[in-house]
């Protein structure tokens, strides 16, 4: 599958690269907002990312109660495309460099 | 726990499938035992038409119901009289339960978990039944999904939908919900994941709306549909959550007479659909 997402690796500054370490994964997180239903995101991550429904269930209360959660990790390329699926299913998605 | 469904083999007919059927007309008598039990709280309520219920009046509805409940689940097969009886009796049940579990609080016997067990049965068998009689999307036993939209349902999806479609491309604050920033506080590369991004997710969430417009007319769909239609209903339940302001687990109720109240109506419904497409989606 191809999507502006994975593109936008492509064509980063290659400065910026520079001064990253290529080494550390990128983490997809997904965020707590008071809006979207509980049972919905569980299913998001159960559909996006085969999980479990116990796995997803778990990540679902972690966005819940402690706010975030980290839903999927990998080079920057996956984490981008993590966090066009997750967005293009209206959860709240960022990604960061795991530190 | 064990499941029970109600699959609605043609219109009108559901077919009762459980692995463990005592289990539920368990809960259901247990119930009505524990209510009538002599040694047990008095459970005597006011309901909200402002009847008083005496504990004998409860104890013989809670007999009623769960003599309506072993019934039902002894059938197998269930007309929409049927369907809606065990509905309203388990309903009638579930309340007992939880009118019993108050009562009991407190006492020596508030560490009685028979009637908690009771509850947490007698709930799963009222979702499945309610679901199955009430769902807009239901999974069909032939696979695909049934949908049975009212006409106020169309009405609000389109008008809801109508208004989407104009904001997308807008900064308009109820939209800016739908695309955050990828990078959180790194603002650069975020624009930059955003410059590309964005027409993709805008031709998306276009795409799930026009899917949503076709099921509309449609009775049944199939499960890539009822994934994009999905997105569509939340897509239109966060722009409408957000202009409202909705703060964590609202009760769309609270707001029934209040200015917004169209909207959130609007809101309830929505979540109520979604619920029930995920719940089809599920399994």
């Amino acid at each position: 599958m191809s999507t502006a997402a994975t593109e936008a690796v492509e064509t980063a500054d290659p400065e910026v690269e520079v001064t990253e370490d290529l080494d550390l994964p990128w983490v997809v997180i997904v965020w707590n907002d008071p809006i979207n239903l509980m049972e919905y995101v569980a299913f998001v991550f159960r559909k996006l990312f085969g999980y479990s429904k116990a796995k997803a269930n778990k990540l679902m209360l972690d966005v819940h109660l402690k706010g975030k959660a980290v839903v999927s990790s990998g080079d920057r390329e996956k984490a981008e495309l993590d966090v066009f699926r997750l967005q293009e299913h209206g959860l709240w998605a960022t990604m960061q460099q795991d530190k | 726990m064990s499941d029970i469904r109600f699959e609605e083999t043609e219109p009108g007919s559901w077919r009762v499938v459980a692995e463990d059927r005592p289990a539920f007309i368990a809960a259901a008598e247990g119930t009505a035992a524990s209510v009538a039990d002599p040694t047990a709280p008095t459970v005597s309520v006011t309901d909200e038409t402002g009847i008083e219920w005496s504990p004998e009046q409860v104890a013989d509805l809670a007999a009623r119901s769960a003599v309506e409940v072993r019934m039902a689940l002894e059938s197998a097969h269930l007309d929409v009289a049927g369907l809606e009886a065990l509905i309203g009796a388990t309903a009638a049940l579930r309340l007992m339960a939880l009118w019993l579990l108050d009562a009991l609080a407190g006492t020596d016997a508030a560490g009685d978990h028979e009637v908690m067990g009771f509850l947490q049965r007698l709930a799963h068998l009222l979702d499945r039944a309610y679901r199955a009689r009430f769902a807009t999307v239901v999974a069909t036993p032939g696979g695909g999904f049934r949908l049975r939209w009212t006409d106020h349902d169309r009405e609000m999806v389109r008008e809801l939908s109508a208004e989407l479609d104009l904001l997308l491309e807008s900064d308009d604050p109820s939209v800016v919900r739908l695309f955050p920033p990828a990078y959180g506080p790194d603002v650069e590369r975020s624009r930059d994941f955003d410059a590309l991004a964005r027409t993709e997710l805008i031709e998306s969430r276009r795409a799930a709306l026009a899917v949503l417009a076709d099921a509309l007319e449609q009775t049944h769909l199939d499960a890539d549909g009822l994934a994009s239609l999905m997105r569509a209903v939340n897509d239109l339940r966060l722009v409408v959550g957000t202009r409202l302001d909705v703060a964590e687990d609202e009760d769309p109720m609270r707001h029934s007479d209040g200015p917004d109240a169209a909207a959130w109506a609007a809101y309830g419904r929505l979540s109520r659909l979604l619920s029930d497409i995920v719940d089809a989606l599920g399994d």
